[in-house]
């Protein structure tokens, strides 16, 4: 996890950006934190150093002011008949990828499943980063 | 009969009224089982409605979680056709279903054509029961959402129709009156006699012609609304 969290700061470090805007239902969701996808990588990513805001909420001045303070936070839901599989990526204002993260879990149940895909993706991260 | 002088505003109903939700998750199911290319499948969504229909009831009454849902309601109508297939891919089945079903935004004959009409005499809402982002996701990929100045839906409202809570809540953003108001839904439970009961006038969206017991105004094809309104 120590990778991870330096994974995801060096980038807050180099790219000067601070936010992170999270989606409150990502595509996969069929409402707000479903499966405690958001509140667990929220939770992640403040650990990470940076201030996360959903996109439903509104941002800093600082950040209005400069787009490039502010990364996106995107997860998909990748096709597995015997995993949950997901992808954590972290866009900038430019819309490059600059950080990605693939997890799975065998866990069975769903709302434990996800949880675990994200802890398994953020575990490595720093070997998968673009 | 619909007094049509008084009436400013039309509240919709969304799943079954307006977007085809029938053929949509038929449509659906179809990709996805021929992806996985699962056979025997054929009476699947015969047996699929009223299946959903009891599971979406007991979730309606918090009796059940979604997930239990998603999965029982596919369980069951693979156990009533005798297809044997594993949790694991049902459970892949129920994701692909959520993921996929955006993709196909099948409204009723007529939709666009009528609310094009419409707009230009009234004003239109939306009154769903549905999750929030679900039916934000179904209005905008159907191009639906500009035609309507205000959405209500059970999550806003903290209430499911036919409670008199939701329709109260959507004539208060709508900024107008239940006198000034009509309702139009396929639901005889839920949108008719929860409309009726807060003194909206109502259309039924009758389109499997059932017998009309209570002498309601209906319409089996939406068009038919410019007729009556």
């Amino acid at each position: 996890m120590l990778f991870a969290c330096l994974g995801l700061g060096m980038q807050a470090q180099g790219l000067n950006a601070k936010y992170v805007q999270m989606k409150k239902v990502y595509n996969f969701q069929e409402e707000f934190n479903e499966y405690r996808v958001n509140s667990f990588l929220k939770h992640k990513l403040e650990e990470a150093g940076y201030t996360v805001f959903y996109d439903d909420q509104e941002l800093p001045q600082e950040a209005k002011a400069d787009p490039c303070k502010v990364l996106k936070c995107n997860v998909e839901r990748g096709k597995s008949m015997t995993a949950t599989k997901l992808t954590v990526t972290l866009i900038n204002c430019k819309n490059e990828q600059i950080f990605t993260a693939n997890g799975e879990s065998r866990v069975k149940l769903r709302s434990k499943s996800h949880v675990d895909a994200l802890k398994n993706a953020l575990e490595y991260s720093a070997l998968n980063k673009k | 009969m619909i007094q049509k002088e008084y009436i400013t505003d039309l509240f919709f109903d969304l799943d079954h009224t307006i977007y085809d939700f029938d053929k949509n998750s038929a449509l659906t199911f179809q990709a996805i089982f021929t992806e996985m290319q699962l056979i025997g499948v054929d009476n699947f969504m015969t047996n699929f409605k009223p299946i959903n229909d009891s599971y979406w009831e007991r979730f309606s009454k918090e009796e059940i979680s979604r997930d239990f849902l998603r999965y029982g309601r596919l369980k069951d109508t693979f156990d009533a056709i005798d297809v044997k297939i594993s949790d694991d891919h049902i459970y892949y089945i129920a994701d692909e279903f959520i993921g996929k079903l955006p993709n196909y935004n099948h409204v009723f004959d007529g939709a666009y054509e009528t609310l094009d009409v419409l707009k230009n005499n009234y004003r239109l809402h939306i009154i769903t029961n549905g999750p929030d982002v679900v039916q934000e996701r179904k209005l905008k990929n159907a191009n639906l959402t500009a035609y309507f100045q205000t959405i209500t839906n059970s999550e806003i409202a903290g209430v499911k129709k036919p409670h008199p809570q939701i329709f109260q809540h959507a004539l208060t953003t709508a900024k107008t009156k239940a006198e000034n108001s009509l309702m139009i839904g396929d639901n005889i439970n839920a949108d008719v006699h929860g409309a009726l009961n807060v003194g909206m006038q109502v259309v039924w969206f009758n389109e499997f012609k059932l017998e009309n017991t209570i002498g309601v105004a209906e319409v089996q094809q939406l068009n038919q609304l410019l007729e009556i309104l």
